[in-house]
């Protein structure tokens, strides 16, 4: 569980002295509480999650707040399968950390490989030790990828992308995607529950067919291979697929599929289900079976599950009080694993974090989530509900979800809303 | 809430009733508020107002802006959207996990804000 502690003058060698300057001079990482100083807030990912938090935690100052991401900036997953279908630039996707910096937060580019829970520091994978009063793990989703024979991440890279990570991934499928002759054939193959963004692959089929269909390619068909038996806005999707992409898109359930998948043939491009049946596509989009992000199971805080376990009130480890686990890595009852509603989890975190480390006045917690699908231009859905703090788990209070019988209007109204909330919601998370 | 809070908080929620004193009787909203209600607590209502910011952070086609709105405006918008008699998803779930009282800290806490250029 623990790195060995690194002497000072390693730190103070990697350039690391500004950051870690107070608990270096005692050769420890020991709390900056116990020196006087502002409680120091680590947080673990700048997605959704993890830069509300700090942007959030740092609001109204007291609290020295640094995070810390792979990379240089976040791909939102949100509006990427609009990229897909192409209605959304790329470009616009790229969230910058500029204004999390100017908010008074410290960027460091690096990857959390171990965490010292007795010693509070976290171990970046150049061996830099960074100190904590509290940490937020924000990490996301990793892949299982010993669960399908034959996918590994270089195939995904290169050959069969799972594009559920958006980054370079989305755009090979798109790629791939504008390849694609008329009569050509795409599999887009779905994980069980739970995964990141239940709507997502439903929306990612739509909009592929808007792609194909708005590019003359009628002929070309999708096969939607699903490990489950039904899933999130069914109803709407199929409704909205026989209406705008008539005879495009087969979705293949678990009564076909065996309820997953035992192999990919990446050089056939075939994907055999648990059933047996082997299925082709002239691209195939796979979705792998889902866990926590590797730093949210660091420590034995996943336990022996796939996600870590969180307290309803406050998104603090089941398992450590210091440390916070947030969005899709979180096991926090009902919420959907979504940037909204990783989004919501940061505020309630963020405000009983500064009551518990500053003594800032303490609010209930509050969360909601919506997710809105694109099924075609002009048509969009939704599903959301508010949840509130139980004494187990994260609770559905009242959930809502559109009509098939709605109006053209109101779906009109619905695709609006969404295009102002991804505005709306990016300045919220990265300023 | 400290007391000189206290009073500022009460004197604001007066001033945005239109009154100068906190006994000044409010001006009548089209959904009543209830009797004996407190005072609207902003700080509280600014608590509140961070899970409007997903959705309503700026003037963009699809959802208002808020912000320099009128407290009887905003208090009787989502006391008609708890009630059901104005219709949205989001706004009717969210209006309902609000409190009587919670509604009016929101609602006076974006009254309070200048509005957006």
């Amino acid at each position: 569980m623990s790195s060995p502690l690194r002497p000072a003058s390693a730190l103070t060698r990697r350039g690391f002295g500004k950051l870690t300057l107070g608990a270096a001079a005692f050769g420890l990482a020991t709390p900056s509480l116990a020196q006087g100083a502002a409680p120091r807030l680590v947080v673990v990912g700048a997605g959704p999650g993890g830069a509300t938090l700090a942007r959030y935690a740092a609001q109204g100052g007291g609290l020295s707040v640094t995070l810390i991401d792979e990379n240089p900036h976040h791909i939102t997953c949100p509006f990427s399968n609009y990229y897909l279908g192409g209605l959304y630039p790329f470009e616009d996707l790229v969230q910058g950390f500029d204004k999390l910096k100017a908010a008074g937060i410290e960027i460091v580019q690096g990857r959390a490989a171990d965490l010292d829970r007795e010693g509070k520091a976290v171990i970046l994978a150049d061996g830099t030790r960074v100190p904590y009063d509290a940490l937020a793990l924000a990490p996301g989703i990793d892949f299982k990828w010993d669960a399908v024979e034959g996918y590994t991440p270089e195939i995904a890279e290169t050959l069969i992308p799972h594009a559920y990570k958006a980054g370079p991934q989305t755009q090979l499928l798109r790629a791939q995607l504008d390849a694609l002759e008329d009569g050509g054939t795409v599999v887009v193959a779905v994980p069980g529950n739970p995964y990141r963004c239940p709507p997502g692959p439903y929306e990612r089929v739509s909009l592929i067919a808007h792609l194909l269909k708005s590019t003359g390619r009628t002929r070309a068909k999708i096969l939607l291979l699903d490990a489950k038996s039904s899933f999130s806005k069914q109803a709407l999707f199929e409704q909205g697929w026989t209406r705008h992409y008539p005879g495009m898109i087969e979705w293949v359930p678990a009564e076909f599929t065996g309820g997953g998948f035992a192999s990919l043939d990446a050089g056939a491009r075939t994907v055999t289900g648990l059933s047996g049946e082997v299925f082709h596509g002239d691209v195939i989009n796979f979705i792998p079976p889902q866990k926590a992000g590797a730093a949210a199971r660091l420590a034995g805080l996943a336990g022996e599950g796939d996600w870590a376990p969180v307290l309803p009130e406050t998104l603090q480890s089941a398992h450590d009080p210091d440390i916070l686990i947030l969005g899709d890595a979180a096991a926090q009852g009902d919420m959907p694993k979504s940037a909204f509603s990783a989004n919501s989890q940061a505020k309630s975190a963020a405000a009983a974090l500064r009551a518990r480390l500053l003594g800032a006045r303490a609010f209930p917690a509050r969360y909601l989530n919506t997710c809105w699908s694109l099924i075609e231009v002009g048509d969009a859905v939704k599903i959301g509900a508010t949840y509130k703090a139980g004494a187990e788990k994260i609770e559905t209070a009242e959930p809502f979800i559109s009509e098939t019988g709605e109006s053209a209007e109101t779906r009109k109204a619905t695709e609006a809303e969404a295009y102002a909330w991804y505005e709306s919601f990016v300045r919220d998370v990265w300023g | 809430m400290t007391p000189a809070a206290f009073l500022i908080a009460a004197a604001f929620a007066a001033l945005l009733r239109g009154g100068v004193f906190p006994q000044a009787a409010p001006e009548p909203l089209q959904a009543p508020a209830p009797a004996a209600e407190a005072a609207p607590d902003p700080e509280y209502g600014a608590w509140l107002a961070e899970a409007c910011a997903a959705c309503h952070g700026g003037a963009t086609p699809g959802v208002p802006a808020l912000e320099g709105r009128s407290f009887a405006e905003l208090r009787a918008a989502l006391e008609a959207y708890a009630s059901g008699a104005r219709t949205h998803d989001q706004m009717g779930v969210v209006a309902r996990s609000l409190t009587p009282e919670e509604r009016g800290h929101v609602a006076a806490w974006f009254a309070g804000r200048p509005a957006e250029p």
